[in-house]
């Protein structure tokens, strides 16, 4: 033990006292900074270039104004064509014309009461549903009375009732009054199941709860996230009533396994906690007032965990055969300390080196980060067990996506370490592992053509991304995690596969080193 | 004589080609050892193997009584060397080259580091880069940091090799002092056969990966000394061998168009040079021919390495 950690300590003191430690270590925190400036420079552009919700909704007026004119236009045409027609044509013209006079109503209307019509806010919902009773009166009015059925008596009755309670809510801007509406809606659905119905009123209860107008002072506010936080609860109680997995894939429908229950239940969990604590996951692009450092941090440890790699692949490519290739290898040979040991102080100086970079980038990041965006905390991860959400820090949180990232660093190292020692070729271990890296997921895409079925579960690239798989509530690992054709293993398999794998290069590596003749 | 360094019976083979053939000797405690063949016999592939660079094929190497194959830690504690050319680490100081040594080491002090540097005397250069270091400070460096620990089997590769006169003999005065004073066994391995003469006091000749003979010095001078050869300058040299022919014709091992060597004591000189000058033949000079451990060396490996 004594000998292991002079041997350590020795390879530290090496390893210290070389120049490209210091210049890939300088190059990482130049970079890290220049990009937190970069961002920096970049918000500033969108804040002077308007922000996005007013540009959307002047699009939107736009684009209202413009289907305005087609639809005066297609009228006009219709009208022409009416002139000349006569019976069956007739009438699927004038079926045509009415539709088409509804539509045009609609817009209008949308444009005098200065509501956008493709988003979230109620009222624009609401118009929708108002014309589309107003479409059904229209298309029953003109049959003859007479000639109505019972059913569509209903219908029409219905309507009417409904055009004037909805035509009330968008005016008197009432939410209230609108949930109220569908509420009754939902109830009266002879579709739905009990259990399904009380889903969906108590996700109104929570539009209610939360005041989800989508507008505020009247005008329009794109609060994307709140209602895919309600869509997503829905969507698990949906899953956990039915017992069937309609979070995943939709045109593949599973059965639920004990553990996707487990985490559907936790991921309802952490949507309503989201709901409750207001902690919009700032990622979503379309939210107002978003916290740029929650995506400027992760980036910056994503640049910093690159340059941690490129590090530790030159060190270690270059441990063993560097050593062999100047002789310097002699005076530890030399020395009272079998080889396993040597190896072992090798790894363990080149774990710590990789360790401390990665540090430096985590401080690094946290100081360029708080210097373009302030020091105040980012927004907090949210996860849960049990059932039950819990908080984890922003800061903290960052360390552990770290932590979680430099699983691959370890990887890479112990694969340069290894041909380090087979090839006795620095430049040779260096290329090929850097050339592993970089071409990871084109040649996972390779490996992935030429196997099927539970073998693509053993490409290592489909095992090596930690990070989403054990932080799966954070938007930015999901989006990353969407490499088409990717196997998504479990983190207990990948797990044992990276530890497994470990163990394997570590093996031959050792193995190599202890039979290797010194000439 | 307590033994330090035992070979028995050790062979290695890379590929193919056997270097060592089953060569076995044993070195004592303060003792200067030398190793002497010529360029590829197989000394540093010897050294090799017992500093555990190389594993062994066959046989086994104890160092202090401890089997280097199972007791290595054990077996390497007791050795310092050089093999080849001293390697230390360039981008760091001679210093920080031994103080990283010393950490592998029990029981070395930091005097202890002094005193050895101030041994070599390398006191004014230690604290620079390696990288700055002439082969000669490299060599001193190398075996102040193979005698750091004290060790019981000092083993140096061609310890000699880009020392200067003055610094070869500093070298030779510190073995000599190690071997005789600190009755440390000193393994030293040369093709310089002048340099073993003045050094050693027991020497192992190899030769094409098997070992000749393990003789003293003494032994080996006298053995090669056994006979004497005596050159005499004569003229003409054709009338000088005839005249020789019937008594000495079996004594003279070689002649030239200016000298003939006879093989006889010093008394049967006198009675040659009045025999030719009697007969008229002019004689220069007559020279006793110094025999050498070169010499010896020679006539054992018959002339050095025979590339097969």
């Amino acid at each position: 033990m004594r000998k292991l950690f002079a041997l350590y300590t020795n390879e530290m003191i090496k390893i210290s006292k070389k120049v490209s430690v210091i210049v890939i270590l300088a190059i990482m925190v130049a970079i890290i900074f220049g990009f937190g400036g970069l961002m920096k420079f970049t918000e500033s552009m969108n804040a002077k270039n308007n922000n996005n919700y007013s540009s959307n909704v002047n699009f939107q007026k736009e684009e209202m104004d413009r289907q305005l004119e087609d639809a005066k236009t297609r009228l006009a045409e219709i009208q022409n064509k009416k002139a000349s027609a006569t019976g069956v044509e007739l009438q699927q013209l004038e079926a045509e014309e009415r539709s088409n006079q509804n539509e045009l109503d609609k817009l209008q209307y949308a444009i005098d009461k200065d509501i956008t019509l493709y988003s979230n806010n109620f009222r624009g919902q609401a118009t929708q549903q108002l014309f589309s009773f107003k479409e059904t009166v229209s298309q029953l009015s003109s049959i003859p009375a007479a000639d109505l059925s019972d059913a569509q008596k209903q219908q029409l009755s219905e309507a009417q009732s409904n055009i004037s309670i909805v035509q009330n809510a968008i005016e008197n801007k009432d939410f209230k009054g609108y949930i109220a509406f569908q509420n009754n809606e939902i109830s009266s659905n002879t579709g739905l199941s009990p259990e399904e119905k009380k889903i969906y009123l108590e996700s109104n209860e929570l539009r209610l709860k939360y005041n989800l107008t989508g507008e505020v002072d009247g005008k329009e506010f794109v609060d994307g996230n709140a209602n895919q936080y309600i869509f997503q609860i829905e969507q698990g109680k949906n899953s956990l009533l039915k017992d069937l997995d309609y979070t995943g894939d939709s045109q593949n429908v599973k059965p639920l396994t004990s553990e996707r229950r487990e985490s559907i239940k936790n991921n309802i969990a952490v949507a309503e906690y989201k709901l409750e604590k207001s902690i919009v996951n700032n990622t979503t692009t379309n939210n107002v007032g978003m916290d740029v450092k929650s995506i400027v941090m992760p980036g910056m440890l994503g640049i910093g965990i690159f340059m941690v790699v490129i590090l530790v692949m030159i060190l270690a490519g270059g441990s063993v055969s560097s050593e062999l290739s100047t002789g310097s290898i002699k005076s530890l040979i030399i020395s009272p300390t079998k080889r396993w040991k040597i190896f072992t102080a090798k790894f363990l100086s080149l774990l710590t080196i990789g360790v401390i970079a990665a540090l430096i980038a985590y401080i690094f990041s946290i100081i360029a980060n708080g210097v373009f965006f302030g020091f105040n905390s980012g927004t907090p991860y949210v996860y849960a067990t049990n059932g039950v959400a819990h908080e984890l820090n922003f800061y903290i949180y960052q360390l552990a996506r770290l932590s979680t990232d430099f699983i691959q660093v370890i990887v890479f190292m112990t694969f340069a370490f290894m041909l380090s020692i087979i090839t006795r070729n620095t430049a040779a271990s260096v290329a090929i592992t850097i050339g592993v890296y970089f071409v990871g997921s084109t040649a996972n895409q390779i490996l992935m053509r030429f196997t099927s079925g539970d073998w693509r579960k053993f490409i290592p690239f489909n095992n090596l991304d930690f990070t989403s798989k054990v932080f799966s509530n954070d938007i930015i690992s999901q989006t990353a995690n969407g490499i088409p054709g990717a196997v998504n293993n479990s983190l207990t398999f990948s797990l044992i596969y990276t530890i497994i794998l470990l163990i394997c290069m570590g093996y031959v590596g050792l193995d190599s080193f202890n039979r290797r003749d010194i000439k | 004589m307590e033994t330090i360094l035992k070979l028995s019976n050790i062979n290695k083979s890379f590929g193919k080609k056997k270097i060592i053939d089953n060569i076995s000797f044993d070195v004592y405690a303060g003792e200067v050892f030398g190793f002497l063949g010529p360029n590829g016999a197989g000394k540093t592939t010897t050294i090799k193997m017992i500093m555990g660079f190389l594993a062994i094929d066959a046989g086994d190497v104890f160092i202090n009584n401890f089997n280097v194959k199972k007791d290595y830690e054990k077996a390497m504690s007791y050795i310092g060397g050089i093999v080849e050319n001293p390697e230390m680490y360039k981008d760091l100081s001679g210093l920080t080259n031994l103080q990283m040594y010393a950490r592998l080491h029990d029981g070395v002090t930091k005097e202890r580091i002094n005193e050895v540097v101030n041994l070599v005397g390398m006191q004014n250069r230690i604290k620079d880069k390696v990288k700055k270091y002439s082969l000669g400070m490299k060599q001193r460096c190398g075996l102040a940091q193979a005698i750091l620990h004290k060790p019981k089997l000092l083993i140096l590769d061609e310890p000699t090799n880009g020392l200067d006169p003055a610094g070869i003999k500093d070298l030779r005065d510190i073995l000599k002092k190690l071997a005789h004073e600190e009755n440390v066994a000193v393994f030293v391995s040369s093709h310089l056969m002048s340099e073993m003469e003045l050094m050693c006091d027991r020497v192992a000749i190899i030769n094409n990966g098997k070992i000749l003979g393990v003789k003293t010095v003494k032994e080996l001078l006298t053995q090669a000394s056994g006979t004497i050869v005596h050159r005499f300058m004569v003229k003409p040299v054709d009338k000088a061998l005839e005249l020789l022919s019937t008594k000495y014709g079996a004594s003279v091992k070689n002649s030239t168009a200016e000298y003939i060597d006879i093989e006889v004591e010093g008394d049967v000189v006198a009675e040659i040079t009045t025999m030719l000058a009697i007969q008229g033949i002019a004689i220069s000079g007559v020279n006793k021919i110094e025999t050498s451990l070169e010499d010896a060396f020679m006539n054992i490996t018959g002339g050095g390495n025979h590339i097969a």
